[in-house]
């Protein structure tokens, strides 16, 4: 069971007899790779979900004010662009998003429709302030998704009444607000968790060492790898039961899961926006060439796979499943590669 | 919530190659990272307290990862094709959204619905069980939420006020005096209610705790405190709702749960309004239209599923080993007298269903005894053989990892106290001594000890 890279980390853990020798991260400054990541991509994925968030409510304001098809649809699109961020930040479900309890406000799955039909059937005026303190599932993105898409994904703006107008401006409004205070608890001007990570071992209350922040990174990549997977895919594709699919009134899912692997590469490659921050790869790069160059490659492929599921995620898993279970391997391609060869790499003092 | 499995190889290991050197006077372990034995996981991350344990054979790490998805698993209003049953009153629509991460709960800040935080109702008396009377129209847990169309049974508002005090050495400090509100009720609360505020604990190492036999629990009591040392430690005796026996209680704040099955149960009625075959009656039937009789809500199979989950999950290892300042702060915890209830050491015989869990040495630093904690502390509130003063000794392994893991320093039965040092300072009652040795340390001392405390 053991390999010659695990025996090597049971050897450096403390108080287990004589260290050996073991080749180590220090020749890159990890400090500096943290720093970078949490400010760089993680930071500016928040700031990217706040704007979209912004510009989703803005489209809910103008088709509440005028409810034609056309707005309906930009309300759509502006829905599916903000979405994009958020399942792209699900690559590191770590730190506020998690303590502070953004996650279930903003992405509770399943939907509680009945809740959300008694809530409308009713007259008790329906604002941001009422939302705010609904449970998760009757708010964030998927109650949004239900109101603008509708069950069957054929939403007509004749459709929508003004109850659910009223529900729908509360909704984008909320979703606005908790995503501007999930960017707020990273921004250095906030609760400034990018120096909780950045400063890892130095000056965290949270992270007493580098290598838990390391650590940290990979558990986030796994976690969603975990859960694409493992969850997502594998629960609606082992019981063909689409009712179990995540983002099925929009017809998202596959997009969901190509950002949801997306956010976790750029942890890895520190590649946003146009730009290099140097992510962990950094860190793999000095001493595991052909490792960094596998991990890459494997992302690509389990990307790539994601986006042949075809024609959509809910169609595939009913007519096409070599290609969902072609995706969900390449998926586990990279989890095994991240637990297997990176994190032994990592964990040492 | 992480299927890494990596650990695995770690534990096995290092449980073979550095088995820890023990038998100093101190009462504990020596440079002993595997605080859970094998079920030990090596990870300081916001995931700490989620692994399962890495000996699992594949038959059990597949339960386990069941109970994880239902553990995570957001029930709705039924009738729903999807994890239906939430409510019609409830705390929490699951059980991760109390137990964040498996791990801690925090009071609620002003105007924030309260999330991994709850209170218990009583009237004075007991039942023909031995436990608290429940009060008509409320039952026995206060349930903040409720589903559409449904009045949630009260708000919970919590104020503080600053109580100040000193160090021996001259440093002065600030604890907050909780204070509990139940607002906007839906129907008139009684009078002589008891009430018990409770931040969700956290929810690792659990089958450990379970495997202890109940001989060992039984020999560090001290009913009359024979040793005269002013620490007793008495066992709570509780009603096993499916055996119908009394049977030694192990978990809850007050040791009021006999076994992490009806831990289990319980906490879907209670906190989610799920029934099961356990407790197959909502838990506001008799008070409100809404909660008609119906087929449980859940199968046991999923039941089963999430105790095993609660049974299987790993503690984290000890930090810091090499830290000169901790092992001081170790040193000073057993000095105190903190070990005389916070026991660094128990063992655990065979687990049920577990092997692989079986005759592990650990390191909770609990004797899952009730101590009296003073009036300070008190809630007033008897659970079974609990008195209003007692609480059970909260193991503290992991505690130093709450901030990664939960985002948040505050501690004890409702999260008053706002960091380690004033977690220790609100002991009193047995633990009265302890607590002015400690007011007594030098700063360089106090922190020492609290190096230590963030190294489990």
């Amino acid at each position: 069971m053991l390999t010659a890279a695990l025996t090597t980390t049971v050897a450096a853990l403390p108080g287990c007899g004589e260290p050996i020798a073991v080749r180590t991260p220090a020749a890159v400054d990890t400090t500096l790779v943290l720093s970078n990541v949490a400010t760089g991509v993680i930071l500016g994925l928040y700031r990217e979900l706040d704007g979209k968030a912004a510009a989703f409510d803005t489209a809910v304001g103008q088709l509440a004010g005028n409810p034609t098809d056309a707005n309906l649809a930009a309300a759509q699109a502006a829905w599916r662009t903000a979405r994009a961020p958020w399942e792209q930040s699900e690559g590191f479900l770590f730190g506020p998003v998690e303590t502070g309890g953004y996650d279930p406000a903003l992405d509770t799955w399943p939907f509680n429709l009945v809740d959300a039909q008694t809530l409308l059937a009713g007259s008790d005026p329906i604002t941001p302030t009422v939302v705010a303190s609904l449970d998760g599932a009757v708010k964030g993105f998927h109650a949004i998704e239900y109101v603008i898409f509708g069950q069957d994904g054929q939403k007509h703006a004749a459709d929508l009444t003004p109850r659910e107008l009223e529900y729908l401006v509360a909704l984008a409004s909320d979703l606005a607000t908790s995503a501007h205070q999930l960017r707020m608890e990273w921004e250095p001007s906030g609760g400034n968790f990018v120096d909780q990570l950045g400063q890892a071992g130095v000056a965290s209350d949270v992270y007493f060492t580098r290598r838990a922040a390391l650590q940290e990174l990979v558990n986030g990549m796994l976690g969603i790898c975990a859960e694409v997977a493992d969850g997502k895919i594998a629960e609606p594709f082992e019981s063909r039961n689409l009712e179990l699919e995540e983002s099925r009134f929009s017809n998202n899912s596959r997009t969901d899961f190509v950002n949801n692997l997306t956010g976790a590469a750029t942890i890895y490659t520190g590649s946003y926006a146009g730009q290099n921050y140097g992510g962990l790869s950094a860190v793999i790069v000095g001493l595991r060439p052909d490792l960094d160059r596998k991990l890459r490659a494997q992302f690509d492929s389990a990307i790539a796979a994601l986006g042949r599921m075809s024609p959509s995620f809910g169609q595939a898993v009913l007519d096409n499943r070599s290609s969902v279970e072609h995706a969900q391997r390449a998926v586990h391609d990279v989890a095994e590669t991240l637990e297997h060869e990176i994190l032994p790499l990592l964990h040492r003092p | 919530m992480i299927r890494a499995r990596w650990w695995m190889a770690v534990a096995w290991a290092g449980a073979t190659a550095c088995e820890a050197p023990t038998g100093n006077t101190v009462p504990g372990p020596s440079a002993d990272a595997f605080s859970g034995g094998v079920a030990t996981v090596f990870d300081a991350t916001g995931s700490a307290f989620g692994h399962p344990a890495p000996t699992l054979s594949s038959t059990s790490l597949a339960h386990h990862d069941a109970g994880d998805a239902a553990f995570e698993a957001a029930f709705v209003t039924a009738p729903a094709p999807v994890n239906p049953g939430l409510g019609p009153l409830f705390n929490s629509s699951s059980c991760a959204g109390c137990h964040t991460g498996d791990g801690r709960g925090r009071p609620p800040n002003p105007g924030e619905v309260a999330a991994g935080f709850l209170v218990r109702l009583s009237l004075p008396g007991i039942t023909p069980q031995g436990g608290p009377v429940p009060v008509p129209g409320f039952g026995g847990q206060l349930q903040q939420r409720a589903i559409q169309g449904v009045s949630p049974e009260a708000d919970l508002a919590i104020s503080y006020v600053d109580s100040a005090g000193v160090f021996v050495d001259g440093t002065p400090y600030a604890l907050r005096v909780p204070q509990l509100a139940l607002l906007n009720p839906y129907a008139g609360l009684p009078g002589g209610l008891l009430t018990s505020p409770r931040a969700a604990p956290p929810v690792f190492g659990l089958g450990l705790l379970e495997a202890v036999p109940e001989q060992e629990i039984l020999q560090l009591a001290d009913e009359t405190d024979q040793d005269g040392d002013g620490i007793s430690g008495r066992p709570n005796y509780v009603y096993d709702m499916v055996s119908g026996q009394t049977m030694l209680g192990r978990f809850g704040l007050k040791a009021n749960t006999p076994n992490l099955l009806q831990q289990a149960f319980v906490a879907y009625n209670e906190d989610i309004g799920v029934t099961t075959s356990f407790l197959p009656a909502e838990n506001c039937e008799g008070q409100i239209p809404a909660c008609a009789t119906h087929p449980p809500e859940l199968r046991d199979s999923v039941v089963q599923a999430v105790t095993f989950y609660l049974r299987t999950l790993a503690v984290p290892a000890r930090r810091a080993l090499d830290d000169s300042t901790a092992r001081h702060g170790e040193a000073l915890f057993a000095q105190l007298r903190c070990s005389a209830c916070h026991q660094p050491t128990l063992h655990t015989g065979g687990v049920l269903g577990v092997p692989e869990l079986s005759n592990q040495t650990i390191h909770p630093y609990t004797d899952l005894l009730l101590h009296d904690m003073g009036p300070g502390l008190a809630d007033g509130r008897p659970d079974f053989l609990a008195t209003g003063s007692e609480w059970r000794t909260p193991p503290l392994w992991g505690i130093g990892l709450t901030a990664a893991v939960n985002g948040h320093t505050t501690f004890l039965h409702d999260g008053r106290a706002r960091s380690l040092i004033e977690a220790i300072l609100w002991h009193d009652g047995e633990a009265h001594g302890a607590r002015e040795a400690f007011r007594a340390l030098s700063a360089a001392d106090r922190e020492a000890l609290i190096a230590f405390l963030r190294s489990l």
